[in-house]
Formats: C-alpha cells, sequence, structure tokens
C-alpha cells in the first residue's frame, strides 16, 4: 500500500516467492521494513499510518518498534533473504572486493573526501575493486571519475524507485550477480548492502571516513551507536561465523514465511494456477 | 555530569523511571526500610526510585538500568559520590563482574533486558544474579504475582515493555511463594525474610512478612491493614507517572499513599473487600501483587574448607540489620512491627497488635445468623465508644472483649454508611428492610438517624461485582415495586368497579316513585324530628345535644 513497498523491487521478489504475477505485484496491505535500520524500521521521514501492519526484518527490529509504541508488527525477513532461497547459489569464482561508499538517498548530498576515500580501499583491498554507487552518484562524473581513475571497475545497481515511478525489479538481481562474482564486501558505513553481502557469502570489511549526509542527524544514536553495538562488523577483517550469525540475525534469513502464511500476512490473492487446479479437481 | 558506564544494548529513548512506558520505578518507604539488610560492595538492578538508591552505602554502589536517558539521570544525581558507578545496558553484560556483597532486585527480573540484547529467561536472569552474588552475600529480590489480587481484578493494557513479556508462561519462573522459596534455595540461598507486597508491586504500601501474614489471630488486623483505603486507593499502577525528582521537592511522589487517583482501567470488584476476604481464608500470601525475598548465600562448601574459621567470610562483619515483619506505609509514614519476644506481634512504638475480628465481621457473622440481639449489641458499644467514628473494618475486637481502633476517627455517620454499603457490596442488602440499611444500622446503634444518612448507600462500590451485586438489588426492587403499583392498580381497579356498582344502584333507586315517597316521608321525619328536637332544647337548656355515642348513627341518618 505504501510505495516504499516497491523500493528495489522488493514486492516483485516477494510476489514471485508467492507464485504470483512478478510483473505487477498485489498492493500489500502494510508497510514492509525497506532497508536495515537501528530504529523501529520504518524510514524516519515516511508518512506513518497508525493501525497499519508493520513488516519487520528481524526480531530486534519488532522489539524495538515496541518498545517505540508500534503494533501490529510482524517479522517477515527481509526481501534479500527471500531472494537468497528463490535463487539456488550458484558458485562461480568469485574474486576481489565490492565496495559500496556511503550514498544519499534522493535529495541527499554527501560531504566526504572520496579521494582520501580511495587512498584507504587501496590500502586494505588486495585485489581487484567494484565500486557500486548510487544512481545519483553514478551519474555525476566527477564522483564515478574518482574511482575510475583509481582503477575501480564501477558499478550502479539501478534505481530505487519511488512513489511508483522509475521501479526497477530488477536492482536485487543485479546486486546478487554482482556480490556472488566477489569474495568481499566493504563499505565506509554498515549498511543494508554488507548484511545482503554477507549473507551472499562475502566476507565482510567496513572501514573508511564514514562521510556525512549535509545536515545529517544521528536518529537512534547514528554512526557512534553502530560503531559500539555491531562493534565486530568493523574493521578490515573481520571473523566470517559471526558476521554471518549477526546477518541472518538482522535480515531475518532465519525467520522466513511459507509462501501461503506471506500471502495470508500480506492479504494478497491465491495463485491463479492453484485456483485452476483446484477448479480442474 | 559523571560518566555513564556503557555496557551494550542500552536503550536511547528509554526510561523506565519517567513512567511514561510502564507503571515507573519501584518505590515507596516500606521498600526503602527493606534496603536497610544492603551493605559492602552493593549491585541494584532494575529501575528504583532515586531515593530508594540513596537509602543504601554508596561507598561502592553500582546501578544498573537499561535506558540511557535514566542511567544520564542517575549519574547526574549521583555526580558527586565517587563510590557510585552508573551502568547502563542488558543484564546479560554483568557476566564475570566481581562479585557483590549486596545485589538489590526489588523490582523483580522483567524490566531488565533490552530491545538490543538477549532475551534472558526469569531462570536465567536469576542464575545470573546469584552468579554475581558473593558467599555470605545478600539477594533483596522482588517478584510479582501473576495471580496476584492487582492482576485478578483487571487486566494490565499492553505496555511498550511487553515487546517479548512471557509473564506467568515463561517456564523457567518459579510459580507461588512456595517455588519461589524453593527456587532460591536451590541456588544455594538461605532465605532470611520473605515479604508480601499490597496493593501494587511497584508502590506497596504495606510489606508483611509471610509468617504475619499467615498468623490467624491476626485476621482484624490484617484486614484493616489491608482493606484500608488508602492502600487500596491507590492502586492506579498502570496511570500513575512516578518522578524522577530530588525526592524533596514540590512535586510529590506517588508513594505516600495517599494518591487517591482512580485507577486507569475499571476493576472487576473492590480489592479491598477481597483482600479482605484473602486474609479471611488464609491464602493472602498466595494473592499478594508481589513478594518480595531475602536470601543470603551460604558459604561456598569449598571456600569454607579453605577457611575453617566462618568467621572470616566475607559477610560475617555485615552491618546490615534484620528488617521488620511488616511494614505499613500510611499518609507517607512508615510503621514498623516485629515480633514480640514473649509472643504476638508489637507496634515499634511498643503498642501491642492487637488480635481478633473486625467489628464489620462480628456483624456480618451476627447478620448471618439472623441474631439481632448480637447486632444490636456490637452497633451500640460501637457508637457508643471512642471508636465511633472509625470504620468497623477498621475496629478489632480482641478475644478479651477490648476495642482497638486501627484508623482515623471521622463523623460517626460516616461509619456507618460506610458499614452499611459495605454490607450492600457483600450482599448482604435482602436480609435488611430495603433501601434503608444505613438509617435502620443507626437506629439500632441508639442513634437518631440523620437526614441524609441514605442517600449514599451503595456509594462505595469498589468494582463491576459491586456494581454488577447493586443492579441485581436494584432491579429487584424495583421489580417488587412495580409488583406493588400493580397490586395497587388491581385493588383500585376492583374499589372502583364497587363504587360504580354502588353508584349505579343508587342512581336507579332515585328516579322510583317508591323513593320518590319515601323521600317525601323521610324528609318529613326530619322536619318533625328537628321541630322536637329544638322543643326539647328550649324546655332543657341545660342538656348539650345528642348523648355521646350516638351521634355517629344521627350523623348517617341525617346525610342518608
Amino acid at each position: 500500500m505504501h510505495h516504499a513497498n516497491h523500493y528495489y523491487g522488493h514486492s516483485h521478489v516477494l510476489a514471485r516467492y508467492c507464485g504470483l504475477d512478478d510483473r505487477d505485484p498485489p498492493r500489500i496491505q502494510g508497510y514492509l521494513q525497506h532497508g536495515w535500520n537501528i530504529g523501529d524500521g520504518m524510514a524516519y521521514d515516511h508518512e506513518f499510518v497508525p493501525g497499519v501492519p508493520l513488516f519487520l526484518w528481524s526480531e530486534r527490529t519488532r522489539r524495538r518498534a515496541w518498545s517505540l509504541g508500534r503494533r501490529q508488527t510482524y517479522v517477515v525477513g527481509s526481501p534479500w533473504a527471500y531472494l537468497l532461497a528463490m535463487e539456488a547459489d550458484d558458485p562461480q569464482r568469485r574474486e576481489g572486493t565490492i565496495w559500496y561508499p556511503f550514498h544519499g538517498w534522493e535529495g541527499q548530498r554527501v560531504v566526504g573526501d572520496h579521494d582520501r576515500l580511495v587512498d584507504e580501499i587501496r590500502a586494505v583491498e588486495p585485489g581487484p575493486v567494484t565500486v557500486c554507487l548510487y544512481w545519483q552518484e553514478y551519474r555525476s562524473t566527477r564522483v564515478r571519475q574518482h574511482y575510475e581513475r583509481a582503477g575501480f571497475r564501477v558499478v550502479c545497481h539501478g534505481y530505487r524507485g519511488g512513489r511508483w515511478r522509475d521501479l526497477d525489479p530488477g536492482f536485487l538481481h543485479r546486486q546478487l550477480a554482482e556480490l556472488r562474482r566477489h569474495r568481499r564486501v566493504a563499505s565506509n558505513r554498515l549498511c543494508s548492502a554488507v548484511f545482503y553481502g554477507i549473507l551472499t557469502g562475502c566476507e565482510p570489511a567496513v572501514y573508511g571516513d564514514p562521510m556525512q549526509l549535509a545536515g545529517e542527524a544521528p536518529i537512534w544514536g547514528g554512526q557512534p551507536r553502530i560503531r559500539r553495538q555491531w562493534a565486530s562488523l568493523h574493521g578490515p577483517q573481520i571473523d566470517p561465523d559471526g558476521a554471518r550469525a549477526l546477518a541472518v540475525a538482522e535480515l531475518g534469513a532465519d525467520r522466513l514465511l511459507p509462501p501461503a502464511e506471506l500471502r495470508r500476512l500480506f492479504r494478497w490473492p491465491e495463485p491463479a494456477e492453484r485456483h485452476r487446479t483446484e477448479d480442474g479437481r | 555530569m559523571s560518566e555513564v558506564h556503557l555496557l551494550g544494548g542500552e536503550m536511547l529513548g528509554w526510561s523506565d523511571l519517567d513512567g511514561a512506558h510502564g507503571p515507573g520505578p519501584v518505590r515507596g518507604p516500606g521498600l526503602a526500610a527493606l534496603l536497610s539488610v544492603a551493605s559492602g560492595r552493593t549491585l541494584v538492578v532494575g529501575p528504583h526510585d532515586p531515593r530508594l538508591l540513596d537509602a543504601l552505602p554508596s561507598a561502592d554502589l553500582t546501578v544498573l538500568v537499561r535506558g540511557l536517558p535514566d542511567a544520564e539521570a542517575l549519574a547526574d544525581r549521583y555526580a558527586d559520590r565517587s563510590g557510585v558507578r552508573v551502568c547502563c545496558g542488558g543484564p546479560e553484560k554483568l557476566a564475570g563482574t566481581p562479585p557483590y556483597e549486596t545485589v538489590v532486585a526489588l523490582d523483580g527480573l522483567d524490566r531488565l533486558g533490552s530491545v538490543e540484547g538477549a532475551q534472558l529467561s526469569w531462570g536465567e536472569t536469576f542464575d545470573l544474579l546469584v552468579s554475581v552474588l558473593r558467599p555470605g552475600g545478600r539477594l533483596l529480590l522482588g517478584a510479582e504475582n501473576p495471580l496476584g489480587l492487582h492482576r485478578l481484578l483487571t487486566s494490565p493494557p499492553s505496555a511498550d515493555s511487553d515487546w517479548a513479556a512471557l509473564g506467568e508462561y515463561d517456564d523457567t519462573r518459579p510459580a507461588g511463594p512456595a517455588r519461589l522459596r524453593a527456587r532460591l534455595t536451590a541456588s544455594g540461598l538461605r532465605i532470611g525474610d520473605a515479604w508480601a507486597v499490597f496493593p501494587s508491586p511497584v508502590a506497596p504500601a504495606a510489606l508483611v512478612n509471610t509468617e504475619l501474614l499467615a498468623d490467624p489471630d491476626l485476621t482484624g488486623f490484617l484486614q484493616a491493614v489491608l482493606g484500608d483505603r488508602a492502600v487500596f486507593g491507590n492502586q492506579a499502577v498502570s496511570g500513575d507517572r512516578a518522578v524522577l525528582g530530588d525526592g524533596e521537592g514540590g512535586t510529590r511522589g506517588p508513594d505516600t499513599g495517599r494518591d487517591g487517583s482512580v485507577p486507569a482501567t475499571p476493576l472487576l470488584a473492590d480489592p479491598a473487600r477481597l483482600a479482605g476476604s484473602a486474609v479471611r481464608n488464609g491464602i493472602a500470601v498466595e494473592l499478594a501483587p508481589a513478594w518480595v525475598l531475602l536470601g543470603e548465600r551460604l558459604p561456598d562448601p569449598l571456600i569454607l574448607a579453605d577457611q575453617p574459621a566462618a568467621g572470616t567470610h566475607p559477610g560475617a562483619d555485615r552491618t546490615g540489620a534484620v528488617p521488620a515483619a511488616a511494614l505499613l506505609v500510611r499518609d507517607g509514614r512508615l510503621r514498623e512491627v516485629g515480633r514480640d519476644p514473649v509472643g504476638g506481634w508489637r507496634f515499634a512504638d511498643g503498642e501491642a497488635v492487637p488480635s481478633g475480628r473486625t467489628v464489620e465481621d462480628l456483624v456480618v457473622a451476627a447478620t448471618l445468623r439472623r441474631d439481632l440481639p448480637a447486632v444490636r449489641a456490637l452497633l451500640t458499644t460501637w457508637q457508643s465508644g471512642a471508636e465511633a467514628g472509625m470504620p468497623a473494618d477498621a475496629v478489632v475486637v480482641t478475644p478479651a472483649g477490648t476495642w482497638h481502633g486501627l484508623a482515623e476517627p471521622t463523623e460517626p455517620m460516616l461509619a456507618l454508611r460506610r458499614l452499611a454499603s459495605r454490607l450492600i457490596d457483600a450482599g448482604l442488602a435482602d436480609l435488611w428492610p430495603a433501601g434503608e440499611l444505613a438509617a435502620m444500622l443507626t437506629t439500632m446503634s441508639g442513634r437518631e438517624p440523620g437526614t441524609s444518612a441514605d442517600h449514599v448507600a451503595g456509594a462505595a462500590a469498589g468494582g463491576w461485582r459491586e456494581l454488577l451485586s447493586d443492579r441485581d438489588r436494584l432491579a429487584r426492587e424495583l421489580s417488587e415495586a412495580r409488583a406493588l403499583q400493580d397490586w395497587y392498580e388491581r385493588t383500585l381497579t376492583e374499589r372502583d368497579d364497587e363504587l360504580k356498582r354502588l353508584r349505579r344502584i343508587v342512581s336507579l333507586l332515585h328516579g322510583t316513585p317508591t323513593a320518590r315517597a319515601g323521600r317525601l316521608l323521610l324528609a318529613g321525619a326530619r322536619t318533625a324530628r328537628r321541630t322536637a328536637r329544638s322543643a326539647v332544647r328550649r324546655l332543657r337548656p341545660t342538656t348539650d345535644g345528642p348523648t355521646e355515642g350516638c351521634g355517629g348513627q344521627g350523623e348517617g341518618r341525617r346525610e342518608s
């Protein structure tokens, strides 16, 4: 029902998981968490109507949301975990690092020194580096050139989409393909992409200047809190087993619902094929 | 501001002390008095009113709370006391810390865990606290009763702190006071004492140790204490707001027992009545809203073997006092009760605690026996004595026949009205003439009934049960009044019909020739009689009218 449910093709992934037409996913009767979050799972700047169910990624987020006064909160796990459950692993040769510099979203601007970041990446990463930029930065030749001049491969996963426009159902699929090509995933801030990478089998790393959004106000404790609470995920070398356990919990990969339950929760219809089969009996 | 030690898992925008997400911290002078058992290196876990913390030795005091704003406020409060260390985070971070001489968890174990950290069960948290208790050290542990009076009568609203609250479904939580004691014993703790807490787990107005509470001789006293409106009038656990103040400022804390605030949700029954009933039935310990246990960790057998001199273990030089058997808070003042060495119980000021039953119980029993002379004798004695203005449920009559008032006196008429309304609430209204019980009791007690004595009968209804009983009584009275009205109607109709029939006969007789002749004859006879009478009066002026006994007949004849 909320336009953010369609960000990154999330609703498309879940529709496919539920056996429905993923070219035109039905309306989710609720608000689906769309990114890793240290608050109640909701984007702080999104309009929220009380009484609308919240579909959250993890138990910890659900507890936090409850403590913040949210009710009708249900843990369903992240669309990324559903995508991985559907896309059987295709073991291919993994090489190098995919690096996600912290980015702003539509209308936001990052303040930071890209050249210094490039130096830090060079100092840490042993193999080839792919830098993935958000579409805003990707379109900026000036930003792209910082990384291209360093000899990094620069990619973009696509549009996030917004207000039902520029929806990009292929976003997560492209991200999955990229992550599976790389041995390591890294960023200057702990974020969804790092957790996605960990769950996909990459060794994680979080280091470098975390940069700032112009006018960024730390919500729920901001970066200092993230660095303290998830201290074990920060640094150039991280224990992969511990990281995986955390990623499973934060992405709710241990909490996935069977398709029938998810359809019931989202108030989605039964798949057409099933109707036909039942009619034929 | 002094430093807050962030243990991890701290909740940034959360406060247990401000009462915005729940009932506020545990508080009150009763609990503060229990803290006299604390000594040495002390750990306090969970939300405790800062005024309780003030009562603790501050040379080596660690306080653990989960909300960062609470931790910052406490650090600020104790900035000038170097021995106080304020920690913030989940209890799991305590594992492995150097052991403490005293561990205080008066709020219980339910409000320790953070949303961010591990969700420990009751048993896991308890074991954790015992593990940081030094052999010989003392644990002061609160435990809410899921079947306590405060829960039986209302359903607590869903709170923001219930993100994963298991409550009574946590099978590691010992159910009931006996299993709670057994759990402490099994963990190597000797039970020093155990108190039942009334009326709310967080702001108790009465802490009564289980031995005193189970003493059948004290039934009347305990009913008076637990049925006190000052105790149960302050039931608003979910609605009241604690104050993280300095304890001396203008904002009055909710621990004075005078709050009188209206409960946030309607209660199913008058809690004071249920408390009285629980005492009468000997299950007040089991139905207490919470218990507080004092456990002392037994010296480790291995340590004992290493240190044969038992006097050298760390607990031996403790200065902590022995707390009272009962701690009663009334009007903000604390009254303590202890064991009398020669038997029975005494207040701290030396006054003996009276044994026996309340006047109300005696009146009810006499009423149920339909022993009106006994009821009259009780009411008369009560209303002619010094306890006339005290509620009948707060006056104890000892087996020796002495009377002890346990409340502040008010107007005798108010006390009588209260008794009437409590008898009605107890469902005894139908044993008395309907609708005028207060006046009836007043008359029986030898007093003149006041003008407004009946207007407030039943006004003390404390919950749905009393309202239902009132409704049933009023419905019955209404149907009886309607039946009476029907009967009046019927009787009136019968009389009307009869009257009509007679009038018809009269009118019929009126028009016949015989009647006309009769009327003429009668008129002539009357005239003749009048003439005769006046003639007689003139002849005998001293004779005054017809003789007595004939006048009625004469009048009747005259009118017919």
